[in-house]
């Protein structure tokens, strides 16, 4: 059963008097919430995605609150609690989606070393998984929404999970974050494509999320091989370039990406010299999405190599 | 651990991890060879937890390592605190006691001299405004807190084990002359009962009721490893006199019985029940106790808990002299120390907590 399978009343019920249990990938996720907004927005986002009845277990549970104290009256806030503990408090009522999305974000950042856990996002063709790395604002999550658009199955648009010793990649479909410029480019790439709520943020500026694909969300369960990594880089000013790069400079600069590389001890360098000779690894600078696309599609980086 | 079905798990995961004890469980599950006969759904929740703890441990040994090199120069005895000293000894808590920071002991007449000479190591008090500077070095029992500038640890060096707005006055000369050394290494561990009486003040005084149940654990340790000395029952009250330690140690002993079950002989428990306070109080005290040890951790935070939590907190009201200057007041209450305070409602760049930011751990490298 999927969450857009329940009645608006039964979704409002679970996230008001119960709890919703998805799961994204291999993770259940409770969900608790009285905010309006994010009912809405979970069931825009999140509508693929399977529903768990009462489950025994659940990995995050999150609630997601009305801020108290006199400050409702002026600005409404709320928060964010994993497992009982406030991860993210207070912020403006508006950015609830958001922050739902960061929260979550944050559980699974901070409780799954069990898997070597890179910052970026990964797409799949031909059961061969790419991820794109860079920093916030490197045009990788547009370049993500464009690949999915294009046909690529979403695996994930913040976090590459990878099974320790070996190149297997886990989905979680997760919705793709968008800021500022990158929401008008992809809404034009995809017209009939579903967003959250927008919201402006001081740090980030606008944001929203995408829904993401359908087919995606149904096939997470099937797994991916990694089999390249690029290093995203948005200049406006510049063509279309693919960059291969060698394994040990590829080693260092993954490391710099990995939530947990460093946790992972003697574990995680081992992990990640083996699988930067398993991949084909490169840098991609890019001013034009669709370019980007097409390079990508075509262009294998140990072909260019 | 294996009889518990995936609901109690489901509550367990989150009440120890709210509690700071997550990975102690993971290790001993793991130790005992316990993991495979647990169910599918929890493995992953023990395995992350133990990945972490081991990390963890590698941290703290190499960072006594530089913290032992960085003074080496130094005539003066280095005491290990806490966490640190638990791993130098072998603690049976120590094993998956997760530790955001080293402590250290110093006397308090060479401190300036550790503090330069970790300057020129490598530490810097980066991030603290000249108002936190003050309100340490006034207040507290410790100098602000050092970062590595380029693994990114911490190390809060301590003159004392008790702020100087408290109403007990622990002469930190017994602590350092008590001190033992640990064998093949530059820096020291306070003496078995003094351990044991730091935990205590620790918790007791100034406590972080949130990881209660963490200390609690490391005292009852404690207490079946030392007491396997025959006097030394003796020597911790004796001790908790002469240290002016005596509320926090009777607070301890008790909150032990009453809740760890941890055996204490019949005669430490009748002297040190004297210390406790009288009637009226002394319920009150426990019933706050009560409540500040309820798990979190479940659903929503739980309002009574946290109550009792924060009075706990506060509950050695300070001394007149400290709460009649501005300072106090302004840096004391609200020191909303994990959470992500965005100052006007706006998301932090990166909300994640500090040990997953990837350029971080990246450093943690070095």
């Amino acid at each position: 059963m999927t969450l857009q399978q329940l009645s608006r009343e039964d979704v409002r019920r679970r996230l008001v008097a119960e709890r919703l249990c998805l799961r994204t990938g291999p993770f259940v996720v409770s969900i608790r919430t009285p905010i309006a907004q994010l009912h809405a927005a979970l069931e825009t986002l999140y509508g693929d995605f399977p529903v768990v009845d009462d489950p025994p277990f659940a990995d995050f549970h999150v609630d997601i609150e009305h801020g108290r104290g006199w400050h409702r009256w002026i600005q409404p806030r709320a928060s964010f609690a994993a497992g009982g503990q406030v991860l993210l408090a207070p912020f403006r009522l508006e950015l609830a989606t958001a922050f739902f999305e960061w929260g979550l974000n944050g559980c699974i950042a901070q409780g799954t070393h069990h898997y070597l856990l890179l910052h970026g996002a990964v797409v799949e063709r031909n059961g061969r998984a790419l991820t794109l790395l860079g920093r916030s604002g490197s045009g990788k999550s547009t370049l993500c929404a464009a690949l999915t658009i294009a046909g690529w199955r979403l695996l994930s648009d913040e976090f590459t999970l990878i099974v320790p010793g070996s190149t297997e990649v886990m989905s979680l479909a997760r919705p793709i974050s968008l800021k500022n410029e990158s929401i008008d480019l992809v809404s034009a790439l995809a017209p009939d494509a579903s967003f959250g709520p927008r919201a402006v943020t001081m740090r980030k500026g606008l944001i929203t999320h995408l829904r993401p694909p359908g087919e995606s969300v149904a096939r997470m369960d099937e797994p991916a091989h990694l089999s390249r990594v690029v290093f995203v880089q948005y200049d406006a000013t510049a063509g279309v370039a693919l960059r291969p790069m060698s394994p040990p400079e590829a080693m260092s600069q993954i490391a710099r990406q990995a939530f947990n590389y460093g946790i992972r001890g003697r574990q995680g360098f081992d992990h990640l010299t083996w699988l930067v000779d398993q991949c084909a690894c490169g840098t991609l600078t890019y001013g034009n999405v669709h370019d980007a696309v097409s390079l990508l599609e075509r262009d294998d980086i140990s072909d260019a190599a | 651990m294996v009889d518990l079905d995936l609901r109690d798990w489901d509550v367990l995961i989150r009440a120890a991890s709210a509690a700071s004890v997550l990975s102690q469980i993971a290790i001993q599950a793991h130790e005992r060879q316990l993991v495979h006969d647990l169910p599918a759904e929890v493995r992953p929740h023990l395995e992350s937890a133990r990945i972490l703890a081991e990390r963890h441990r590698v941290v703290v040994e190499w960072e006594v390592n530089r913290i032992e090199y960085a003074l080496r120069h130094l005539d003066t005895p280095v005491i290990l605190l806490k966490g640190a000293a638990y791993q130098a000894l072998g603690l049976r808590t120590a094993a998956g006691r997760l530790t955001s920071d080293v402590d250290v002991l110093v006397p308090r007449d060479r401190i300036s001299d550790v503090e330069r000479a970790l300057l020129a190591a490598g530490w810097s008090g980066e991030g603290l405004d000249s108002r936190d500077q003050e309100y340490f070095r006034r207040w507290l029992h410790e100098l602000p807190p050092l970062r590595h500038v380029r693994r990114r640890t911490l190390i809060d060096v301590h003159h004392t084990i008790l702020p100087p707005t408290d109403r007990l006055a622990v002469d930190p000369g017994l602590l350092l002359a008590d001190s033992v050394p640990l064998p093949g290494r530059r820096t020291r561990v306070l003496a078995p009962a003094d351990l044991f009486l730091h935990s205590a003040a620790h918790l007791f005084r100034n406590g972080r009721w949130a990881h209660a149940v963490r200390d609690l654990v490391d005292m009852d340790a404690m207490l079946a490893l030392f007491s396997t000395e025959p006097r030394f029952w003796d020597t911790l009250l004796t001790r908790a006199e002469r240290l002016d330690l005596r509320i926090p140690c009777a607070a301890a002993l008790r909150t032990l019985q009453r809740y760890v079950g941890t055996p204490i002989p019949d005669v430490v428990a009748a002297r040190s029940a004297g210390w406790q306070p009288r009637p009226p109080l002394g319920s009150l005290y426990d019933r706050l106790v009560d409540h500040a040890l309820m798990p979190t951790g479940m659903d929503r935070p739980d309002p009574v808990c946290e109550r009792a939590r924060s009075v706990l907190a506060l509950w050695p009201i300070p001394r007149l002299r400290a709460m009649s200057t501005a300072l106090f007041w302004t840096k004391r209450l609200p020191r909303s120390g994990t959470r992500h305070n965005a100052a006007n409602g706006e998301p932090l760049d990166d909300p994640l907590g500090a040990p997953g930011r990837p350029d971080d751990v990246a450093r943690n490298q070095g």
